[in-house]
């Protein structure tokens, strides 16, 4: 660990705590005890990330493991006893007694895909509207959508859930005559009504990131496109959307492992009907029943950490963007 | 980041790419028609063309969209490999699902319908708009036919009107044959009206023009809508409509002739569709009511001013502004602002639906398992508010003696607020004295806690604020203020008990150990060996869901009965510990704590000799639980191993969410183990990158200074991130204070667990009393309000 820094040009490098001074030159004990602590950082911070490992590496193995092995005895001592086995597995995704994993995953599939990429496209109009469209009251009509992002969903849930399921009707007063809305589409219980909800729960964030970074870009492209004859339409077809490609990457990662991970709108907004629900509610119903198919929780656990972790790997930068994204500069 | 410059061929189309993706269509539609064969042969799958094609397009525009993104894209090899070929796999597994499973089909069927009926109406909306600018009478033309389409839809789509046989019976499928007739119609008034310019004649025209289609439509009406007119509403209506209209024009300064109409307009239609019964009308009554609308509409349009480049341009900006946002704000609106209103209404009714005002809110108090301050008197007498003292103590002091100018550490405000807040504890205790133990009195003294605590935590942010580099808090002393908040949260939480304040606790304990552990591994991996490796795996978990950490962490918690092994990692480690402590092998381990107490010991003393008086109290501070750690293991009293009456050892494992120590009041703390374990993640990668934008001339300086790394870490760094951790921590607050997953996943909000969301799901979604659920929404709502108040303020400053 650089904690020890003597010479001032190793700048950034950082240690709290008591192991952060420079050494003063004492001699025996001190000296001794002093390099154990200056050196406690960097064994603080490799304690910690094999603690931030642990459990999931503890639900990787018992994943491997048996009903019995996995009842008698812990997990690192799973290559003593040969009870390594892929049949959990197997299980999960095939047999119907793990509450059928195979179509949860293609549940969630079906909602995050539309909801990672319907919110995309209307966020990205109005990002640009806000940025680059001036109109009466843009600034407060922005805010008052952003500030929208600190609404707990919980406040819409049971009116939405009345929508999906009966349509939008309102009496005018006095008049006494029943306007209908929206008709009764029966879309509770389906994977569409939870999309739909995720999309307009998007939007605040999704306006959020791209107006900062649609803002950022350079006006005088815009303008010298507006003076060749380009409109407001073919200047964000051709220019702005092709320019925003990376903050629209970063909002799609996070979005898709957002919507992929939701419990609460899936299971508020279908229910009952077992063939829509997504892998996260089949698991929760499996730990349930903690004790009966406990084996099979570990292997289907997995199972749906599986897609975000290998989304999260494999684009982890964008991810990291998007999120600086919302929150520092918003 | 983007060059200022307008990069060539960026406004001509690219139609290379579109010729890929016909020819991988073609290969894909073969490949599709193979597969789908076999499907159907083999599994009894049928397919028609249409899906075939639809999958087809999926794959080829899956993969034409990876190709251009590799072309495009400026990353190293590696990346752009991983990227495309994740893109191409993507789309082929899309492609492999559509042909396979009928739900994905039918999700895919139903966004590429959304999609493309969303493109269509948008290309056209803006394309309308264009022509204003460039065609006024191609824009009237194109208004008018819009407009009637939109309103011969509308009243077809609402069984309004419609084609009849001859008996009178509507002919459904063939009704919407009127919406193209009467959208031709108004689109050649429209351009009927833009080539006239001599105003009588204009006016008429419009009027006349107006009056046919309303004729049209009127004699179309089907005999559920069909209005009985009151000759008295159909007067006093356009004339009462007329005159407010002339009033607001005065007000405003308008042309008055036109506002008559307008407001006539209005009036005829509230008078003669509003006011009477529709379906009991005869067909004339409907076609007076029609026309009479219609010739009003047409006589406003064309009394209208001529247009002007002027009135385009600003028609032009207007409309491409709600174009622009029209989509993305009637979402918002229907997903967010109407339910939360809605919710609010909800939350004032029964549960049948009858007004019950506040009695919702009521009921919920009225629940000790929702509020239940009955144990106040506890706070004062628990070990945790003893060690919150002593804890407190040792900090204060440390603070004290680690600054240089001791007389400013008190501001007057500061001061001021702890006073009057101590004057309210005060008279809460006097009143308590005198009317003994119940209930008002615990409230207030409950509610004089929490002032105090607000009061002091504003003052000493806005204190921190007016003094940045100079609170005074260091290593040492820092550590020592947190632990006592949080035993002082302890001491506070275990005694007021119920859902609010479970919920209150998640806030305060979560925000305050995310944030710190996210702050203290963001300094202490800055410039480490093999940092980002460090950071990625810390950050992990917050790619997994609240549901999977739930589960994980149970497998983390699991007890097994004590005369088994144990299998879950923490009561592995607890019970093995006791039977260590109880084994020979204590005293030596006992040994080695103590030789580590007296290591600190010697290294406090050396702080103090040398006068780093943060070394001092951080060491003497971290010696008192190591020795505590080693008095325990010389006991025996840890690992909850006793011994039995056969003189063999017994375990007593920890049963870690439903424990029953203080009413299960850290039931709750180990179900926010795994949230603190996601969110940690996030606060240390927002943080980290805080800390690397912090300017390096500053860092320079605190070197050439001689700064110690622990007064460059508080003294400049931290005052430089200030607000980003303020951002860390509204975001995490606003995300906590919702938690619903790992309560209903982990306890059900049993064993003293509840929080508000699992509380308000229940009480709507199984007790079925809507009310109850909203009235608790609308709770959550009013404590996330003053993080929206923020975020508001720190927006307005930066929205410029």
């Amino acid at each position: 660990m650089a904690a020890t820094t003597a010479s001032p040009s190793s700048g950034s490098s950082l240690g709290v705590g008591p192991g952060g001074v420079p050494p003063r030159g004492g001699k025996g004990v001190g000296k001794t005890i002093y390099r154990l602590i200056s050196g406690l950082p960097t064994w603080i911070l490799w304690g910690l990330v094999a603690l931030w490992l642990t459990p999931t590496v503890s639900l990787f193995a018992n994943s491997f493991r048996t009903r019995d092995a996995q009842r008698s005895s812990a997990w690192w001592l799973m290559f003593q006893d040969d009870s390594l086995t892929l049949e959990n597995y197997q299980q999960v995704l095939t047999s119907e007694v793990a509450g059928g994993m195979w179509q949860g995953l293609l549940n969630s599939f079906a909602i995050a895909l539309p909801a990672t990429i319907v919110p995309i496209a209307m966020a990205a109009f109005a990002a640009y509207a806000f940025a680059w469209i001036d109109f009466k009251g843009r600034e407060w009509l922005f805010i008052g959508t952003v500030s929208l992002l600190a609404v707990p969903l919980q406040t819409s849930l049971i009116p939405l859930l009345q929508l999906y399921s009966g349509g939008a009707r309102q009496t005018v007063p006095f008049i006494d005559k029943t306007v209908t809305f929206l008709p009764d589409m029966s879309l509770a219980g389906s994977v569409t009504a939870v999309w739909l909800t995720h999309t307009g729960f998007a939007l605040p964030l999704a306006i959020l990131l791209l107006h900062n970074y649609i803002v950022g870009l350079p006006q005088d492209l815009f303008e010298s496109a507006r003076i060749d004859g380009a409109d407001h339409f073919q200047v964000f077809l051709r220019l702005v959307l092709p320019l925003s490609v990376p903050v629209l990457a970063a909002f799609a990662i996070f979005q898709f492992l957002w919507t992929w991970n939701d419990y609460l709108i899936a299971l508020t907004m279908i229910g009952g009907n077992r063939a829509a629900l997504p892998a996260t509610v089949v698991i929760a119903s499996l730990a349930g029943e903690f004790g009966i198919q406990e084996h099979l929780l570990s292997a289907g656990a997995f199972v749906q950490i599986f897609v975000p972790i290998i989304v999260f790997f494999a684009l982890q930068r964008y991810f990291v963007r998007g999120m600086l994204a919302g929150s520092v500069k918003g | 980041m983007v060059q200022a410059s307008l990069p060539t061929g960026l406004l001509e189309r690219q139609r290379r790419p579109l010729i890929q993706a016909g020819i991988l269509l073609v290969v894909l539609l073969a490949v599709s028609y193979v597969i789908a064969t076999v499907a159907e042969r083999d599994l009894g799958l049928f397919l028609d063309t249409w899906s075939r094609l639809v999958a087809a397009a999926i794959g080829a525009g899956g993969v034409v969209a990876s190709l251009a993104s590799w072309r495009s894209s400026p990353h190293s090899t590696a990346r752009r490999v991983t990227i495309t070929a994740l893109g191409v796999v993507s789309a082929l597994v899309l492609w492999l699902l559509y042909l396979t499973d009928v739900l994905v089909r039918a999700t895919v069927q139903s966004v590429v319908i959304a999609i493309v009926v969303s493109a269509v109406v948008f290309v056209v909306a803006n394309k309308w708009f264009d022509a204003s600018l460039k065609d006024w009478r191609r824009f009237t033309a194109l208004t008018g036919l819009i407009g009637g389409a939109a309103i011969a839809g509308l009243l077809v789509g609402n069984r309004n009107m419609g084609l009849f046989t001859g008996s009178g019976e509507a002919l459904a499928d063939r009704s919407l044959l009127l919406v193209p007739v009467i959208a031709v119609l108004c689109g050649a008034l429209g351009v009927a009206l833009s080539s006239l310019k001599v105003q009588p004649t204009k006016a008429i025209v419009g009027a006349a023009g107006g009056g046919v289609v309303g004729l049209l439509i009127g004699a179309f009406f089907r005999s559920g809508s069909l209005p009985s007119l009151e000759p008295v509403a159909l007067l006093v209506g356009p004339v009462v409509g007329a005159a407010l209209f002339v009033g607001l024009a005065r007000l405003r300064g308008k042309a008055l002739g036109p506002a008559a109409v307008t407001g006539a307009t209005f009036g005829w239609l509230l008078g003669a569709f509003g006011i009477p019964e529709l379906g009991s009308g005869t067909v004339l009554e409907a076609i007076v009511g029609t026309a009479g609308l219609g010739l009003l509409l047409g006589l406003r349009l064309g009394l209208a001013q001529p247009d002007t480049m002027e009135s385009r341009i600003r028609l032009e900006r207007k409309a491409r502004a709600v174009i622009f946002l029209a989509p993305a704000l009637l979402f918002i609106a229907a997903t967010l602002v109407i339910p939360t209103i809605r919710t609010g209404w909800l939350s004032l009714l029964d549960r049948t639906g009858g007004f019950v005002g506040l009695g919702q809110y009521r009921l919920a108090f009225s629940d000790p398992n929702f509020y239940n301050v009955s144990r106040w008197a506890g706070i004062f007498v628990s070990t945790e508010f003893l060690v919150f003292a002593v804890v407190l103590v040792i900090g204060l002091v440390t603070v004290l003696l680690t600054r240089r100018q001791i007389d400013q550490f008190w501001p007057p405000r500061l001061s001021i607020a702890t006073a009057g807040a101590m004057v309210l504890l005060g008279v809460a205790v006097t009143a308590n004295a005198l009317a003994g133990e119940g209930p008002p009195t615990a409230n207030v003294l409950t509610f004089a806690m929490i002032a105090l605590g607000i009061a002091v935590l504003v003052m000493l942010v806005r204190y921190l604020k007016a003094h940045p580099g100079n609170s005074g808090i260091s290593g040492g002393s820092g550590m020592a203020l947190t632990l006592a908040m949080i035993f002082l949260g302890l001491a506070l939480f275990t005694n007021l008990r119920g859902t609010l304040f479970n919920n209150i606790w998640w806030v305060f304990l979560v925000t305050i150990l995310a944030t710190g552990v996210g702050l203290a591994i963001a300094a202490l991996s800055d410039g480490a060996k093999a940092e980002s490796f460090a950071k990625a795996m810390i950050f992990m978990p917050m790619a997994i869901s609240f549901v999977g950490a739930s589960i994980i962490w149970r497998f983390m918690y699991i007890a097994r009965p004590p005369t088994n092994d144990q299998t879950g990692v923490l009561n592995s480690l607890w019970v093995g510990l006791g039977q260590l402590a109880n084994s020979g092998a204590a005293v030596p381990v006992a040994i080695g704590f103590f030789l580590v107490v007296g290591g600190l010991v010697l290294l406090a003393l050396r702080g103090f000799l040398s006068g780093a008086l943060g070394i001092g109290w951080g060491s003497v501070f971290s010696a008192i639980p190591v020795a505590w750690i080693g008095w325990l293991f010389l006991s025996g009293n840890i690992g909850g191993v006793t011994e039995g009456p056969g003189g063999q050892l017994v375990a007593a494992p920890i049963l870690f969410l439903s424990g029953t120590n203080q009413v299960g009041a850290y039931n709750n703390f180990f179900i926010m183990v795994p949230f603190i374990w996601i969110y940690t993640g996030f606060a240390m990668v927002i943080l980290s990158a805080a800390i690397k934008g912090v300017p390096s001339d500053l860092i320079d300086a605190c070197n050439v200074d001689g700064a110690t790394e622990s007064q460059k870490f508080w003294r400049v760094i931290v005052p430089q991130i200030a607000p980003t951790i303020g951002v860390v921590i509204t975001t995490i607050i606003v995300t906590v204070m919702k938690v619903f997953d790992m309560v209903a996943v982990m306890t059900n909000g049993n064993f003293g667990t509840e929080v508000l969301a699992n509380a308000m799901w229940k009480a709507a979604f199984t007790q079925g009393n809507r009310g109850l659920g909203s009235a608790i929404a609308v709770m959550l709502f009013l404590l996330v309000l003053p993080i929206m108040f923020l975020n508001i303020r720190r927006m307005q400053k930066e929205f410029h």
